[in-house]
């Protein structure tokens, strides 16, 4: 039945019919709600939805960007933040597409490398404490 | 106008383990600073986090820069005589993402890119 219905919105789609795809849409997704499967997605299907390598998203997991199914083995993708990191990946691959954008980013990145660097954080601390000298 | 240059002791100490070249360079661009301020500093750090004053960062001989704070119109500091030897690409973790990055991160490696950046504006 989801099969057909994802038809039905292809073929709507196709001649233009947009509110008659998307009824057909959510006929597909009412239909595969109710069968039975993993409430996650698992790591090597959610790289490729992403784009990314899978060691990529174990890394993005770890850091808290992609949220898992609790108590999942082997672990799964909880279905929504893998949406949302997925739209910001769209969004950040369509401006990654403007050099100037990305000169911006590199400048940022290395700046911040900067900010957190042992002697710059020590020469604040010096100076919070009023630690200074004429040059 | 005369800017008055101070600078925190780990940088007295760095300095005094620079070799005659690093040391006129370092010593030319504190010169530079007392006679045209922020002008001097180089290019201000993009990055917004860590810190109440305005920083900036000019780069001396072969990797070694140097970073100052504008604490006030008059006064300005030198935080941080330092080699810049990043142990990792900033921009690696992004490589899978942009495919234009890493272009632009292997030019960053040389100084030319980091030296056309414009320098801070005078408040």
């Amino acid at each position: 039945m989801a099969l057909i219905a994802l038809d039905d919105a292809h073929d709507a789609l196709k001649s233009g019919r947009r509110d008659a795809a998307i009824q057909a849409m959510r006929e597909a997704h009412r239909t595969l709600e109710g069968v039975g499967h993993a409430p996650g997605v698992p790591v090597a299907h959610a790289a490729r939805r992403l784009g990314v390598s899978e060691p990529t998203v174990r890394s993005w997991i770890g850091r808290g960007a992609l949220n898992t199914i609790t108590g999942s083995s082997p672990v799964q993708v909880e279905p929504d933040s893998l949406r949302r990191v997925g739209r910001a990946l769209d969004e950040l691959r369509e401006r990654g597409q403007d050099r100037d954008w990305l000169e911006a980013l590199l400048d940022y990145l290395h700046d911040l490398q900067t900010r957190r660097s042992p002697t710059l954080e020590e020469g604040l601390r010096q100076l919070g404490r009023g630690e200074l000298e004429p040059a | 106008m005369a800017f008055e240059v101070l600078r925190t002791p780990q940088v007295r100490r760095a300095v005094e383990q620079l070799r005659r070249t690093q040391r006129a360079r370092h010593e030319a661009a504190r010169d530079e600073l007392r006679g045209r301020g922020c002008l001097a500093g180089g290019y201000r750090l993009a990055s917004t986090e860590g810190g109440d004053y305005p920083l900036c960062a000019r780069h001396l001989a072969y990797a070694w820069r140097m970073i100052t704070a504008y604490l006030d119109d008059a006064r300005i500091v030198i935080l941080a005589v330092d080699r810049h030897t990043p142990e990792n690409n900033p921009a690696a973790p992004l490589a899978e993402l942009l495919p234009g990055l890493p272009s632009l991160a292997v030019d960053a490696k040389t100084s030319h890119r980091v030296v056309m950046r414009p320098p801070r504006r005078p408040r």
